[in-house]
């Protein structure tokens, strides 16, 4: 025990600095979002709208083994089918640290959209974070809600 | 001896009829793979287009009335279009005609899943994901129950175009492969991430519903939905429909054409890893989206078409603003590609996926990835529709259907479309730009005494859909767009099918890519330009 308590005692200084460095790198991360884009096709092109090139190559990063640029947002936009539902369950297990996750359009809604194979209870399958209402969502609340994620958690 | 006439002699048939361009024949269930083979073999219809199944038992539920089974085909060569129709019920097995048409498989599965009526050689394994849903182009499907339903109100719903769009392939597709020593042995192509319901859902709309949600079809194909289904009323009305209408549609089908063989360089430079020709073709990409923008005012875009013409004329400083930008646009496309045209390293590496004319015939493939096989078919040329007849274009055509055709097509189909474009932006008729009795499609703050009684009035009465079934075909920017309509007695949508060549293509792409390296595989995918919220819907 008394070894133990030895090496404890040796690891302090250094914990402090990792804890430090783990708050740093918190606070970097919260505003630097790695996402997973599941797009439907119709509000796919509202996304398009806000996303320059840097964001676009993010996505590519999906599957990297690269542990500073493993994702923890996921967006969904548009509908999703029992098939989607899987890849998105799975996507969502991928996801790393505070896991994210944003909903754009009205198909997400309990209304559904109005169609008959978009999944009704999307929410109890998936803890959305936000959904941006509309058919197609507002480019303008679609900003809003990103910046809002990391206040949430 | 008239077509008619001919089909009249025809001892299978029991009923024909020529309805809005298009022959209509009824035929006994035994006697239709006859029948099929027949028409392909000797009629020279050789183009299965597409196999749908309308639901006439008027809701009563299992077990009454029976099922019309349609198959679509056309002949090539005197351009007619004909509709075989033969009534099935759910428990009898429907004889396939996949012997006739190898791509008719997928159409025969797709059948099954949403009406439930058998074919022969069906499998097991379901295409669409709906095994909760039933079978939904059913009448006895109920989509919700009764005052569950809401609608968003007309002017809540917003219509959005396609913008500078990179994420063509993300979350669309999933493929299995067999390798054997880098070669692809055999594929599995599972789909159905994308599929909706759109198709049903429009059947529950008015006319002018459908022109506002069309475009969630395809987002960046939306003109030439828009214009289809236009067109397909017009038609079905027998409207007349100004000159000046006509010539801004075509313009502005044909700056979608251009957007989207854009897209298609695009994304074959992003496979093939030539950076620098990727960001060009995403820049001049937006710069033709930036024209749709200046014609209609706003980023978030309403369509341009509307039933008996268009929605806005002209704007102030357009036709300076297109003129400009198209040659800046020139410039730069005849520089790449002439630069690319004699690399060799590009050829070299695009030699590969090669598919011969009867294939690209049998399958049902349309558009550049049929012309890069060696047929000279395009309906603006065959079968011209608008003033393309008196347009001076030509039709680029390829010899192998390697993946190098497929890009030489597309990129002399642009230099066309300029070509076109400048003829029209020519000789652009004057006048009104939308029938008389259509004009309440005018915007609200254009009217100087705007009576808000009178437009109420007048938006209420929306064009019914005629009682009787017609069938349309436009060429779009990857081969054909049809539309298949029939009416209700009451003027609502009684069947609506889409297709286009996009489902074709795919089934081609599984058999070309047997026996390529694997990774040629995403390069032959990319040089069909499929997307799957087309065939999917």
């Amino acid at each position: 025990m008394s070894e133990v308590t030895e090496n404890n005692n040796k690891a302090e200084p250094g914990a402090k600095i990792r804890s430090l460095w783990k708050r740093l790198e918190n606070w970097v991360s919260d505003d630097n979002l790695v996402p997973i884009i599941f797009s439907a096709n119709c509000c796919n092109s509202m996304l398009d709208l806000l996303s320059d090139d840097n964001f676009k190559n993010l996505v590519d990063l999906y599957g990297a083994n690269d542990q500073n640029h493993r994702p923890d947002l996921l967006i969904i936009h548009g509908h999703v089918n029992e098939k989607k539902l899987e890849l998105i369950k799975r996507a969502y297990s991928n996801l790393i640290g505070k896991k994210y996750v944003l909903g754009i359009g009205s198909c997400l809604l309990e209304t559904n959209g109005g169609y008959y194979n978009a999944i009704k209870n999307i929410r109890e399958e998936i803890p959305f974070d936000i959904i941006v209402p509309g058919c197609s969502a507002n480019s303008e609340n679609i900003i809003k809600a990103i910046k809002q994620l990391p206040k949430i958690r | 001896m008239d077509i008619l006439e001919k089909f009249q002699s025809l001892n299978s048939i029991i009923k024909t009829e020529y309805v809005n361009q298009t022959y209509f024949l009824n035929v006994e269930i035994e006697e239709l793979q006859y029948l099929l083979y027949y028409l392909r073999e000797h009629m020279d219809y050789l183009y299965l287009l597409d196999i749908f199944i309308i639901d006439q038992t008027g809701g009563r539920g299992k077990g009454h009335g029976h099922y019309q089974l349609n198959y679509l085909i056309k002949n090539l060569e005197n351009e007619t279009l004909v509709c075989v129709k033969s009534s099935v019920t759910e428990t009898g097995v429907v004889p396939s005609c996949s012997i006739i048409w190898p791509n008719s498989f997928v159409k025969e599965q797709e059948a099954k899943e949403l009406v439930g009526v058998p074919f022969e050689f069906n499998s097991d394994k379901k295409i669409l994901p709906i095994s909760k849903v039933g079978y939904p182009q059913r009448n006895s499907h109920v989509e919700f129950e009764q005052g569950e339903r809401k609608f968003l109100p007309m002017p809540h719903v917003q219509s959005l175009r396609s913008e500078e769009s990179n994420a063509l392939l993300q979350n669309e597709i999933l493929w299995e492969f067999e390798v054997e020593e880098d070669l692809i042995k055999s594929i599995e192509i599972h789909k159905g991430f994308f599929h909706l319901g759109l198709e049903k859902h429009f059947e529950s709309l008015n006319s002018n519903q459908v022109l506002m949600n069309i475009n969630r079809v395809n987002t960046k194909r939306s003109t030439i939905l828009e214009t289809l289904w236009c067109d397909t009323i017009e038609r079905s009305y027998g409207l007349e429909v100004p000159d000046r209408a006509f010539a801004l549609r075509m313009i502005f089908l044909e700056l979608e054409r251009i957007k989207d063989h854009f897209q298609f360089f695009e994304c074959l430079a992003g496979e093939v890893k030539f950076p620098h020709m990727q960001q060009v073709f995403s820049k001049l990409g937006s710069k033709i989206v930036e024209i749709f923008q200046f014609y209609l005012g706003n980023k978030k875009i309403s369509p341009i078409s509307c039933i008996g013409g268009i929605r806005f004329d002209i704007p102030k400083g357009w036709l300076a603003n297109i003129n400009d930008v198209l040659e800046k646009i020139e410039i730069v496309f005849n520089d790449f590609i002439s630069s690319f045209e004699s690399s060799k390293i590009w050829k070299e590496r695009l030699n590969c996926g090669e598919v011969d004319s009867k294939m690209a015939l049998d399958f049902g493939v349309t558009g550049p990835n049929l012309r890069a096989s060696g047929i000279n078919y395009d309906i603006r040329k065959n079968a011209p529709y608008y003033f393309y007849s008196e347009l001076d274009f030509e039709i680029p055509v390829g010899q192998r259907g390697t993946v190098l055709d497929r890009f030489l097509v597309r990129a002399r189909e642009v230099t066309e479309s300029f070509i076109i474009i400048a003829q029209v932006l020519d000789n652009i008729p004057t006048g009104s730009i939308l029938h008389g009795d259509f004009n309440y499609f005018r915007t609200v703050e254009k009217q100087i005494n705007f009576d808000s009684d009178k437009f109420l009035k007048s938006a209420r009465e929306v064009p019914k859909i005629e009682n009787n079934e017609i069938c349309n075909l436009l060429e779009g920017s990857n081969g054909h767009q049809g539309i298949f309509l029939k009416g209700n007695e009451d003027g609502s949508i009684g069947r609506f099918r889409l297709f286009s060549g996009d489902q074709s293509a795919l089934e081609l792409f599984s058999n070309v890519v047997c026996g390529n390296d694997c990774e040629d595989a995403m390069l032959v995918y990319q040089s069909f330009n499929i997307h799957m919220s087309e065939v999917e819907k």
